[in-house]
């Protein structure tokens, strides 16, 4: 569904992403981990269409993917580190604006249906203002898969959730996989990312170190490959 | 297209309603230049029909300053989100257009009756003309505020730098709107006219500028 | 280019010699007059640099290829013209001291050659404001090409205004002598020729960091950091 070959990012001469290879097909649930500066988030928000790669060739759905590609970004669902909902809407405003974006059809219901999925329906007529951090996270969570995307790209999406929400979080990407749809996350939970992940990734310093499917590497190899990266990579 | 910018409108619509974080600062700011203007000036010794449309006119840039300034960082962090969403670049610039010359119209509705009456100068002959200018003369600000408060909101500076980037550029309009505003008064109306089409001119070219770059901005 | 210097400094020394010893001095202002030569030819020269930098400008929005050099240009052009037109500024306010009496009036030429100045001091202080480099380059061509845009309006809205605002002083026009006229343009040519030079010189020194820091980057990652 995504193959991502050799990309790389530049800022000015700081080198983001050095060559990076990456794919995911139908039913798969890809896991980013990875010390902080790895090229976690920036490879997500490529993979978004947020930004365009220095190089490299990103190909989706047996196309080129442009960021300019308004029908693929239809496709795509995005959950970043900060929740990114408006504050002085309410969660059901929140989703209906964005429904209207998608130009979905009948929003008003699509939207009741999502928040209540989430656990927010009792909630969906108040100011985000007043929701917690977890509560943000959720309506952001909601946002993001409002449009059944095809591809659901999460850059830490545990973050700031209870452990309630975690387990929520959990059902809907398996629920996003089972679908036949793809999920890429980004991630510091090591136990929880090791049991929902299809493969898992290590990057460091824009490279990927280690990669292998979960069934045939067992956890504390996959720790201590991710040890490794983490040892040597912030200084 | 202007669809989605109706849409982010609206949305920007209801924010601003219920924050109310653009709209009273900058309309207290602008009343309160014009009672000091008042204090500093005298109407009472020294008739201000001469000063008054650039006092005006600089009272109103001022005070759009302010909401023109902000308009790019409410809920900014959100409004980042906007970006993922299938939706041309070009509707983003619209609907902040828009939105800010929703708020400067209604900042100068308040502005002028206040330095009429503070100021002691009544409003200008050949009303309809005036508002006519005025309207012109605040879709320009707007677009070239909107524009330079694109880039302005993506540096380190944020709002510190428009000052340096809005006011040298809008000096053209500036000088149109005085001096149209000047004519009025002084019962020329063909010059009014003259200046009135360049204000036009200033208006159409940056509107159709800023929405036609406005991709590369989003880009990077 | 390299061998710019050696146009440019002969010709330094003979637009300096035309215009201060060759050309006798005028009937009216004396030798006062004698900073014009170095005022026109610093004028046209920031117009141009001015006009290069639009230019630079769309390149670097509608090139794929090389729009890091083109960038450097830009930020080389900009620098220039600013200093350029900020000699232009001083020439001529301290002419206008001694031939109208004041340094400063709201002649057309005056107010527009100001906003101009404000105009492109905007534009590095974009520049300067902006870390991400990608950012820096497109976010600075989209404010060169408003900008540039934005020049004829202003030039023609002070026009327009000053016509209508009372004339206090008026230029009194110096016939130009076939004499003159080769000070005139020796002088535009030299300064023409020393903006090339620094351009280029900036320019390359940009260039230069920017390799610097893109060995060293690699440097680190060989090493592992």
């Amino acid at each position: 569904m995504l193959e991502g070959r050799q990309l790389r990012l530049f800022l000015g001469s700081r080198a983001i992403l050095r060559g990076v290879d990456v794919a995911v097909g139908p039913g798969e649930c890809l896991g980013l981990f990875g010390p902080n500066g790895a090229g976690k988030s920036t490879l997500l928000s490529i993979l978004s269409l947020q930004r365009e790669p220095t190089s490299g060739a990103l190909r989706m759905f047996g196309a080129p993917a442009h960021v300019d590609d308004l029908a693929l970004r239809r496709r795509l669902g995005y959950l970043g580190h900060e929740p990114g909902v408006f504050l002085g809407l309410t969660g059901m405003e929140n989703l209906v604006f964005y429904g209207r974006l998608y130009r979905l059809s009948g929003v008003a219901r699509r939207a009741e249906a999502a928040l209540s999925r989430v656990g927010l329906g009792p909630f969906r007529h108040e100011i985000v203002r007043n929701y917690s951090a977890g509560m943000r996270q959720r309506l952001a969570l909601a946002r993001a898969t409002l449009h059944q995307p095809d591809i659901l790209l999460l850059d830490e999406p545990h973050q700031s959730l209870d452990p309630a929400g975690r387990d929520l979080l959990d059902a809907e990407i398996r629920s996003q996989c089972q679908r036949g749809g793809a999920v890429i996350f980004a991630s510091h939970e090591v136990a929880r990312g090791y049991r929902l992940a299809t493969r898992l990734m290590v990057m460091r310093r824009g490279k990927v170190e280690w990669q292998a499917e979960p069934a045939s590497a067992p956890e504390d190899e996959f720790r201590r490959a991710l040890d490794g990266a983490l040892g040597g990579g912030v200084r | 297209m202007i669809r989605a910018a109706g849409w982010i409108l609206w949305k920007d619509i209801t924010l601003e309603f219920r924050g109310r974080e653009l709209l009273v600062p900058a309309g207290v700011f602008g009343l309160l230049i014009a009672m000091l203007y008042g204090f500093a000036f005298d109407p009472a010794k020294n008739g201000l029909h001469g000063t008054f449309p650039g006092l005006l006119w600089l009272g109103i840039f001022f005070a759009s300053f302010l909401a023109v300034g902000r308009a790019f960082s409410v809920e900014a962090e959100a409004s980042q989100q906007l970006l993922l969403a299938p939706i041309d670049r070009g509707s983003l610039f619209l609907a902040k257009l828009a939105l800010n010359i929703l708020l400067t119209l209604v900042l100068a509705a308040v502005m002028t009756p206040a330095f009429a009456i503070l100021l002691q100068t009544g409003l200008p002959p050949e009303t309809g003309t005036f508002l006519l200018i005025e309207a012109l003369g605040l879709v320009g600000f707007s677009a070239a505020g909107t524009a330079m408060g694109a880039l302005a909101a993506q540096t380190r500076l944020r709002e510190l730098l428009l000052p340096a980037l809005l006011l040298p550029f809008t000096s053209p309009l500036l000088l149109g709107v005085v001096s149209a505003t000047k004519a009025l008064y002084g019962g020329e109306v063909a010059a009014a006219g003259n200046w009135i089409m360049l204000i036009a001119i200033f208006d159409v070219i940056f509107i159709v500028v800023p929405v036609l770059l406005f991709e590369f901005l989003t880009e990077v | 280019m390299r061998y710019l210097r050696w146009v440019s400094v002969p010709l330094w020394i003979a637009a300096l010699y035309l215009a201060l010893i060759w050309v006798p001095d005028e009937r009216s202002l004396g030798v006062s007059y004698r900073i014009f030569y170095i005022h026109l030819g610093m004028a046209w020269t920031a117009l141009l640099a001015l006009t290069a930098n639009f230019v630079v400008s769309l390149l670097v929005l509608f090139m794929k290829r090389r729009r890091e050099t083109l960038d450097n240009y830009a930020q080389a052009t900009a620098e220039v013209g600013l200093l350029m037109t900020t000699a232009t500024l001083a020439s001529g306010m301290l002419w206008a001291k001694v031939a109208w009496g004041a340094f400063w009036t709201w002649d057309p030429r005056l107010t527009t050659t100001a906003i101009l100045w404000f105009l492109y001091a905007g534009y590095l202080l974009l520049r300067e404001a902006i870390d991400q480099p990608q950012r820096r380059m497109v976010y600075s061509a989209v404010y060169g090409l408003i900008v540039f845009i934005d020049v004829p309006i202003v030039y023609l809205s002070v026009r327009w205004w000053t016509s209508i605002h009372p004339v206090v002083f008026t230029n009194t026009g110096i016939n130009i002598t076939p004499q003159m006229l080769i000070a005139v343009i020796f002088f535009f040519f030299a300064t023409l020729f020393l903006a090339l030079d620094l351009i280029w010189l900036r320019a390359k020194q940009q260039d230069l960091r920017e390799r610097l820091e893109r060995m060293r980057e690699q440097r680190l990652g060989e090493l592992g950091y």
